[in-house]
């Protein structure tokens, strides 16, 4: 297995917990966040440097000059975990994980070109990287999907197979697990996009014969010994839907949830590829709110050539505000510096802001047609806040868990649950303060 | 912490912690000492010191380490395979100022308070053996907060293939510090061929700086004696060691011969002790305090007194058996007269020495057959994996052999299997062709090895020293001729009847039970006493089951080969000369299996003939019995057997000898003794190749 490139490890380096499990242990030195990292890759830039020129002769010198604008100690201490980098890479490799990074060619064309700035600096790979070029079909759903549901998943997989199109979904139990497996038994591919640890899914034995086989892929943006968190599930589903050629809703519940969250985000904002739902009230209310909001319905392709067909038929359906790959490499040429750090640049206004504030939402600007458009801004950003919180509060946090998770500011978070306590939406617990969300009635 | 680039190497203070640590106030460096410190304290810089024991490597890196942390920099973490090192060279790391600490299974009770010291930076040096490094505590506990500015690999060597001592562990440490960003590494070692330097450069890096001395020992009298039998051999060493100048090691090829070594020197009058790997750390430690203050004559040892073991006024090491490589040997008689201007460096050559030698080639790694199952239990395994005993129970493997594959296996990168908690898992890799063909490679290479070591032995006195250096690679135009004169070469012939005596009364007894287990045998209808005609006669075993030696090839036998090899017939056969039973058995008999119907009989038979005996298989299994191992208590062993045997037909009157290949609890031959008499046999004498016990 190939060392990650200089810049996947200085990457490495300043944002991930490596083998360090959980914010606990880690939290004595916290790790970039992704904003906070965009902000350096534009620094970066700005002084003609890549990530790499921070481990090798130049560190000293290039910290000085980032001092002005950074807390180089942290930096520093960050890019002191030499060993333990070293001690992860071998660890993973050992286990067939690699690392790779967005300057890195195995990286995913996909996700630069549609998720640009937000696409995740570095992929935690398990599994056969060619399947990423082949065509893709997502199949999304709940977890707790009646059995017949699961059959059609199981079908639409087989068909892929057929097709020669591979199952992209998150590898989770229910709809994700069934179409890709449906797919793997009939002899095709699947990417499963892991929320859980890709360790321990990596070593699940129906996975086994598929990554044995090269007809699997399973990747994460999360270092791999991490565990399961409902925020992680919600920045999956895009990095689902950012590599499918079209996407399949099989169940969905509506108004909450990973699934419907992902869903109604590419629906309304994100656009990366046409959502289709089955029409089948077994699926939930879901699938008819999504219907609503502009899903179409699943034309359940009788055959591999019909499937072929929808998938083409997508290719002409263009996404929001996408950047051509040779756009992208162009850049990268004339400006000679990686389709890392050019992306990061591509927003400049964006990244001189203070991240703290200013998360971008990727591609958010202009706004799509249809009644969302008569939300103010305020009240759409409020709305998505609130599901985003609310799907963090499976479980009772505290306002620092949260605004860890969020990355955001206490302040913002505290205001965000009085809100959401406000609306009877969430429960405040005392000693010590947390907030966990109230099932709505029904 | 400043982010200036600071300079780290300063002249004056160098010196000066090297007089501190070094407790003189007028020491000077050595040749390459200065401008090996000098490269360690460049930024990222990979340097490997190739410099015999005794040159001073540790102050290359204590020093450095000290330069290191008074310009701001991280800690160290020196890896070293050896607690003796540590325990030596703690102390001259602390009189620099330097706060070392080690984990290790001795300072259990330390552990917390070390990873308290860690996670505030108070430590400059952290110590630690490859085995302790890849252990999970290591890799996710707080240890790994260690974040070192400096890496030391100690003993290198083991990370090329062709180094001589196969240690798993550090095939994960030479991968470990191919990615190593901001992180100086320095790589030290004593013996490297150009093939290990090859490899080192290709493992640590192609911008490494070599630094390489000389490796001539000219304090060394270098000798070599074929001696074959093992009584002579006692009783050479017997006769030498006490006109030998100060105190020095003995090395053997095994436990048993360490023990066995030191046993017959101290019915002699001379103060020798066995030092080996199978005693606790606690008298390890002491054994090695004693020789250091010469309170005693030698250390009979087994190369688990290794690298590292630091005592400048060695006076001699001498070899029991010849070891298996040029590089361990070296290494293991460059031990000796480092600060002395003389000193012996003897080899014995002993009939069994290949054999033991081909052992350790064959059983270094797991066989393909060995492998397949174990994959294919995992495979068809729980989703969670299996714990060891699940294994155990699963395959017919000795446990030793089990970890030894799990280890080896879950060290390949990819690896095939990996544990999770104290389960393992198969996991999503093939295991490579490359494995195999690695295996194959090293099993051809220490042959080669052991072969040019058997060329050492042949050479005339004073041809030693340059023949080693050679082998290694190295300049021997600096060799003079020997110090000291050859010691002589003849053996006492007194001296060599006594240990002859004292070797036939170590073999062992296997007496025979005299009462039937309570509650007795109801199938077979026997309790109580067992009448003086019904007991079988007290019996022999070649070897002991955890003995390297014999017990291997009972080893290799009865789990891979599934006959037994030929020269266990002779071992026996010696071991009947000198056991005489009496009455002279007439006949030889075996115990039946049903699970290796003819591996037992065969070799019976084999036997038989060589004693020109008639071999009649006088006893059957009537009835399917569970694994005798498998049972936990006597009792259950015994009713286990209970109505199992049956006599086939008529049988010889005579004397007979009963063969089996291992004995533990003793109740087969009980009950096969009691059968055979039952029917007419004369007296029975059991014969078992290897006795098992309480050690596997």
């Amino acid at each position: 297995m190939p060392t990650p490139s200089a810049n996947t490890q200085a990457v490495l380096l300043l944002t991930s917990p490596l083998l360090q499990e959980g914010g606990r242990a880690a939290s004595k030195e916290p790790v970039l966040s992704a904003a906070e990292y965009a902000q350096l890759a534009a620094a970066l830039q700005q002084e003609q440097c890549q990530p790499a020129d921070l481990i090798n002769g130049t560190r000293d010198t290039l910290l000085t000059t980032l001092s002005a604008s950074f807390a180089v100690d942290r930096l520093n201490r960050l890019l002191s975990r030499g060993f333990q980098l070293s001690q992860a890479v071998e660890h993973w490799a050992n286990r067939s994980i690699s690392v790779i990074g967005r300057a890195d060619p195995a990286y995913p064309r996909r996700f630069k070109q549609r998720l640009k700035r937000s696409a995740p600096p570095l992929l935690y790979v398990c599994g056969n990287l060619e399947l990423l070029n082949a065509p893709d079909l997502a199949v999304v759903g709940s977890r707790s999907t009646p059995e017949a549901l699961l059959r059609q998943a199981e079908g639409v997989g087989a068909l892929a197979a057929a097709a020669g199109v591979v199952i992209a979904s998150g590898a989770a139990r229910g709809v994700d697990e069934t179409a890709m497996v449906g797919s793997l038994a009939a002899g095709g591919c699947a990417i499963g996009v892991v929320a859980d640890s890709l360790e321990t899914m990596s070593a699940r034995p129906i996975w086994r014969q598929a990554l044995l086989d090269g007809r699997l892929l399973l990747l994460s943006s999360d270092a791999p010994s991490a565990r399961f968190q409902v925020w992680r599930a919600m920045g999956r589903n895009k990095l689902i839907y950012a590599l499918a050629d079209a996407a399949l809703v099989v169940s969905s519940a509506k108004g909450e949830g990973g699934t419907w969250a992902g869903a109604t985000e590419q629906l309304q904002n994100l656009r990366f590829c046409p959502v289709h739902v089955l029409s089948d009230p077994r699926g939930g209310p879901g699938l008819a709110a999504l219907a609503d909001l502009g899903a179409r319905p699943w034309p359940a392709p009788a055959s591999a050539e019909a499937l072929q067909a929808l998938l083409r038929s997508t290719e002409q359906v263009p996404a929001s505000a996408v950047i051509a790959p040779e756009q992208v490499q162009q850049r990268c040429l004339l400006e000679g510096v990686s389709p890392e750090t050019a992306q990061a640049s591509s927003e400049p206004s964006n990244a001189r802001s203070n991240p703290l504030i200013n998360e971008p939402v990727p591609g958010s600007p202009p706004k799509p047609a249809g009644e969302q458009q008569t939300q103010a801004p305020a009240a759409a950003l409020a709305a998505f806040v609130d599901e985003l919180v609310l799907g963090c509060l499976h479980e009772p946090l505290s306002i620092d868990a949260l605004a860890e998770l969020l990355d955001v500011s206490r302040t913002e978070v505290r205001r965000w649950c009085q809100r959401l306590v406000e609306q009877d939406r969430a429960h405040k617990l005392s000693k010590p303060v947390r907030y966990v969300r109230l099932q709505p009635p029904g | 912490m400043s982010v200036m680039a600071s300079v780290i190497f300063q002249h004056t203070r160098a010196l000066e912690l090297l007089r501190a640590g070094s407790g003189n106030a007028d020491a000077q460096f050595r040749d390459g000492q200065l401008e090996a410190i000098q490269a360690v304290c460049e930024p990222s810089s990979r340097v490997l010191v190739v410099q015999k024991t005794g040159w001073g490597k540790s102050f290359v890196y204590f020093i450095a380490t000290k330069l290191l942390r008074e310009a701001g920099r991280g800690p160290a973490l020196l890896i070293s395979p050896l607690l003796a090192l540590m325990r030596n060279q703690m102390a001259a790391a602390e009189r620099m100022g330097l706060v070392a600490r080690t984990v290790n299974s001795t300072n259990l009770d330390q552990w917390q308070e070390v990873e308290e010291q860690v996670s505030s930076g108070a430590i400059d040096i952290l110590l630690i053996s490859p085995e302790r490094l890849n252990a999970p505590a290591f890799v996710r506990g707080p240890l790994a907060q260690l974040n070192p500015s400096l890496v030391v690999i100690d003993e290198a060597h083991c990370i090329s293939d062709w180094g001589h001592d196969f240690r798993p562990d550090y095939r994960r440490v030479g991968r470990l510090v191919r990615t190593l960003p901001n992180v100086s590494l320095l790589a030290t070692t004593a013996t490297a061929s150009n093939r290990v330097m090859a490899d080192l450069q290709r493992e640590l890096g192609p911008d490494l700086t070599v630094q390489r001395g000389d490796l001539h020992r000219p304090s060394l009298t270098l000798q070599s004696l074929r001696i074959p039998s093992q009584p002579a051999r006692l009783a050479w060493l017997a006769q030498t060691l006490p006109g030998l100048e100060g105190s020095g090691i003995i090395y053997a090829l095994t436990t048993r011969d360490a023990v066995l070594v030191a046993e017959w020197l101290q019915t002699c009058g001379i103060d020798a002790r066995a030092y080996t790997g199978a005693m606790d750390s606690g008298d390890r430690e002491r054994l090695e305090e004693a020789l250091i203050a010469n309170q005693c004559k030698a250390l009979v040892a087994t190369t688990a007194l290794g690298m590292g073991y630091d005592k400048p006024d060695l006076g001699f090491v001498i070899h029991y058996q010849v070891p298996g490589s040029v590089v361990a040997y070296y290494q293991q008689v460059g031990r000796a007269g480092r600060a002395l201007p003389s000193a012996y460096g003897v080899l014995l050559s002993g009939e069994e020495e290949l054999a033991i030698t081909d052992w350790f080639i064959r059983s270094a790694f797991p066989t393909r057959d060995q492998v397949e199952r174990l994959l294919e239990a995992l495979e068809h395994g729980p989703e969670e994996g299996c714990t060891e005993a699940e294994l155990l129970a699963q395959l017919n493997l000795p446990k030793g052999r089990l970890l030894q594959a799990l280890k080896i296996l879950s060290l390949e990168t990819p690896a095939p299997i990996g544990k999770q908690g104290s389960r393992w898992q198969r996991l999503p890799a093939a295991l490579q062709p490359a494995f195999w063909q690695r295996v194959e490679r090293l099993t051809v290479l220490r042959d080669a090895e052991a072969h040019q070591m058997q060329a050492y032995v042949d050479l005339s006195f004073g041809e030693h020293m340059a023949f080693l250096i050679e082998a290694l690679d190295g300049d021997p135009s600096t060799v003079g001729p020997p110090t000291l004169p050859p010691l002589p070469e003849t053996v006492p012939d007194d001296l060599a009847r006594e240990a002859a005596s004292f070797l036939r009364r170590l073999r062992i007894t296997i007496d025979p039970r005299k009462q039937w287990p309570s509650g007795g045998l109801p199938i077979n209808g026997l309790k109580g006493r067992i009448p003086s005609n019904r007991l079988a006669e007290p019996g022999k075993a070649l070897s002991f089951w955890s003995d390297a030696g014999w017990a291997e090839l009972v080893k290799l036998g009865k789990y891979q080969t599934g006959h037994f090899d030929e020269a266990l017939v002779e071992g026996c056969m010696r071991l009947i000369q000198q056991w005489r039973p009496a009455p002279p058995p007439e006949w030889v008999t075996c115990i039946p299996s049903r699970r290796h119907p003819t591996l037992v009989p065969a070799f019976a038979a084999q036997l038989a003939a060589a004693l020109g005996l008639p071999f009649v298989p006088a006893l059957e299994k009537v009835r399917d019995t569970a694994q005798q191992k498998a049972m936990e208590n006597s009792t259950q062993q015994a009713r286990n057997l209970d109505g199992s045997l049956a006599i086939t037909g008529p049988i010889p009157t005579g004397p007979c000898l009963l063969v089996d290949d291992m004995v533990d609890s003793r109740w087969t031959y009980t009950v096969a003794a009691w059968l055979l008499r039952e029917h007419g046999a004369g007296p029975v004498f059991p014969l078992a190749l290897a006795q098992t016990g309480q050690s596997d």
